[in-house]
């Protein structure tokens, strides 16, 4: 009977749950210890480090610089438990062959969550197919050109205004304030000049058929840039308002080219970008005085967010960020706040989360973010601003469109160029 | 049209007389030494390297550089003929093809590996200033350099008639066993050519710099430009570089208003190939070396 305290199979049995129970605790926590926690989220970042572009891309590189390190110290990436956002940066030296060969590289090598790039059209267009390829959402950093979310790419999003937005914003302004009979338009002729050009050109023929287009013509940047026989076209063909898509260097060589030759037109307005750049005004000096340059955000932005973002700059780096800068800052904005929502770094459940963006207005820095189904912000809009002398006697670029964010009117035509270089 | 017709051939006879000054070097060292120097834009490269970083530490101005680029340049003419050239001198003609060839791709190289291939500007300080002609204005930085170039010029085409190693020079380049018959050291000949030759290219390139710009592939640009300059006057005389040098200075600032910008150097070569069809000696040219 029950003379011992076990039996032998009771005991058998007693050793065998003990065994399971040890091993199922054994395995549960071997598998516990495997789920990892999420330390970093790596961001591709790519965009003219070095080469012809880089000296003009340099605001908009600062801004990136200062917003990543301001994030991390602001706690990373809340979702995660702090974890870090690591920018992975690459150089495409302004070139689309190499930015697609360092895009290949972060996301096969670096293995990076998402792609945050490449400034130049020309690049973003090209590294967009790579993403697509790789299912890696490609968030558009500064890039223009509409191209870049026309080709039917689910994985591509751009925060920021594109290019028939801002057409429409600009060319109002151009047809409403300066009404011209003749318009000229002289373009780089990369990726992003050359879809300027086709883009208001459409415009013009639909919306304004009687203004006569006299000169509508591209040029190369390759150096030595010289626009000698270009001014001698312009000077021929007498516009009333000329539109202009130029870089930093060729801007500049432009307005001293039409200077030398004594070429006067009574309007000039910029499709931003060269235009935009501190060092222009500071090479062309006076003889900017009364130029239009359209552009993503001027720095006198009045919503909150945007100067938050434009007085840290500024704090930070001495100078104003430039419009290109802004429209980075934007969509950095949207950037962060796809990995928040997705609180992970798999570059699917970004892609989710970017898909479902819904950024409020009062928390946009540019303005509400939501996608449409080519990956553009149906909220984003464009400005003009116009190079006027401030108060110190300086020259700044001043918002004067849309009229309900003007800080000043504007002044046209421009003064002949005696009286413009005359000091006041 | 006239008045623009005259900026035009002004800007070209302008930049035309830099021209000359940037391959009278070339010349030279043909004439005198036969070497196919096709580093030669490459050493220029370099000069104007050695302006942009003066420029970016100093903030020097461009004609005091001057003072400095070319005394540098002629030590390194010096240098670069007495390791490097003189072993040359003796073998066939292919072994010193390669070489210079060879030369001229590490000079790129070792640009590109120290300085990135960032296309850099140097600054003139006469950039903001104009001079009105005619309809319109140009830069006086063109024609401060175009004197400058002329100034240069006429000196060296005055050292080379009146001193006695411009004599020795120019008899080597004639007859090089006559003149060692006759006790010209031709060993200083050659070296103080080829010094000489290096200072004066430096020295156009500097003038050109403003211009231009400075890349580590300007290199190749220019050594191409130089030779089609000094086969157009006719190789070793030193009229032809000028005469060469202003014809393609008109040619590309003509071109640069009838066609576009970036045919013009299109156009000079094509009226250069022209020229040789019928003067296949080049315009001044005294005998065809093989």
């Amino acid at each position: 009977m029950y003379s011992r305290a076990l039996t032998k199979i009771q005991a058998l049995i007693l050793i065998i749950v003990v065994v399971v129970a040890i091993v199922a605790a054994a395995s549960w926590y071997a598998t516990s210890v495997q789920k990892p926690v999420v330390k970093e989220v790596k961001v591709g970042v790519i965009m003219p480090l070095s080469g012809p572009v880089a000296e003009f891309a340099i605001h908009t590189r600062r801004m990136v610089e200062m917003l990543f390190e301001e994030y991390n110290a602001k706690g990373g990436i809340k979702s995660l438990g702090g974890a870090k956002l690591v920018p992975v940066w690459a150089d495409d030296k302004g070139n689309p062959s190499e930015a697609v060969s360092e895009v290949e590289r972060l996301i096969t090598v670096e293995k990076v969550s998402v792609i945050f790039g490449a400034f130049t059209s020309g690049s973003t267009l090209a590294i967009a197919a790579v993403c697509e390829k790789y299912h890696v959402p490609l968030v558009v950093m500064t890039a223009f050109s509409e191209e870049i979310t026309r080709q039917g790419y689910k994985y591509v999003f751009r925060p920021h205004v594109t290019t028939t937005p801002y057409v429409n914003y600009m060319m109002e302004f151009v047809i409403k304030k300066l009404k011209p009979k003749t318009i000229a338009h002289v373009y780089e002729n990369s990726v992003w000049g050359a879809t300027n050009a086709k883009v208001s050109k459409a415009w013009l023929e639909k919306n304004a058929p009687d203004v006569k287009i006299v000169l509508w013509e591209g040029y190369s940047r390759k150096p030595p840039i010289d626009l000698t026989a270009l001014v001698l076209k312009i000077k021929e063909a007498k516009p009333d308002v000329l539109l202009v898509s130029s870089y930093l260097q060729d801007a500049i060589v432009l307005m001293k080219t039409m200077y030398e030759l004594d070429c006067y037109v009574p309007n000039i307005i910029a499709f931003g970008a060269g235009f935009t750049d501190p060092k222009f005004i500071k090479e062309v000096g006076k003889l900017a005085l009364g130029v239009f340059v359209a552009c993503y955000s001027n720095y006198d932005n009045p919503r909150p967010k945007a100067q938050e973002v434009i007085k840290a700059f500024y704090n930070k780096y001495g100078y104003w960020p430039t419009g290109d800068a802004l429209a980075a800052a934007q969509d950095f904005q949207v950037l962060v706040d796809a990995i928040e929502q997705a609180a992970s770094p798999d570059p699917e459940k970004i892609y989710e989360a970017l898909r479902n963006t819904n950024i409020p207005e009062e928390e946009g820095i540019l303005y509400p973010v939501k996608f449409d189904e080519h990956g553009d912000n149906i909220y984003a809009f464009s400005y003009v601003t116009q190079i006027q002398l401030s108060k110190e006697g300086k020259l700044e670029w001043f918002t004067v469109w849309p009229e309900k964010f003007a800080v000043r009117s504007i002044t046209t035509p421009l003064l002949p160029y005696e009286e413009r270089l005359k000091d006041p | 049209m006239e008045g623009v017709f005259l900026q035009i051939l002004l800007r070209g006879v302008l930049v035309g007389g830099v021209y000359a000054l940037l391959s009278v070097g070339l010349t030279l060292i043909f004439g005198v030494l036969d070497i196919p120097h096709f580093a030669y834009g490459d050493i220029m490269m370099l000069a104007m390297y050695t302006c942009f970083w003066l420029q970016f530490f100093t903030n020097m101005p461009l004609f005091p550089l001057l003072s400095i680029i070319f005394p540098l340049y002629l030590l390194v003419g010096f240098i670069i003929y007495r390791v490097i050239v003189s072993r040359l001198m003796e073998k066939p003609a292919l072994s010193k093809i390669l070489f210079m060839v060879g030369l001229s791709l590490f000079l790129q190289g070792l640009a590109l590996f120290l300085w990135s291939a960032d296309t850099r500007f140097v600054k003139s300080e006469l950039e903001g200033l104009y001079v009105t002609i005619g309809e319109g204005k140009i830069s006086l930085t063109y024609i401060v350099n175009f004197i400058a170039a002329m100034v240069f010029f006429l000196g060296f085409y005055i050292w080379l008639q009146r001193t006695f190693m411009g004599k020795a020079i120019r008899a080597s380049a004639q007859n090089r066993e006559l003149a060692l018959a006759t006790g010209i050291n031709i060993q200083k000949v050659f070296l103080i050519s080829f010094g000489i030759a290096t200072a004066m290219s430096a020295v156009g390139a500097t003038l050109f710099a403003p211009t231009y710009y400075v890349g580590p592939f300007v290199g190749i640009e220019l050594t191409l430009k130089s030779f089609m300059i000094i086969v157009l006057g006719g190789l070793g005389s030193v009229e032809g570089a000028l005469i060469g040098g202003l014809i393609i200075g008109i040619v590309e600032a003509f071109s640069s208003y009838f066609l576009s910008s970036e045919v013009k150097e299109l156009a000079a070569l094509i009226i250069f190939m022209g020229i040789l069809l019928f003067r296949p000696k080049g315009l001044l040219g005294k005998e065809v070396k093989e």
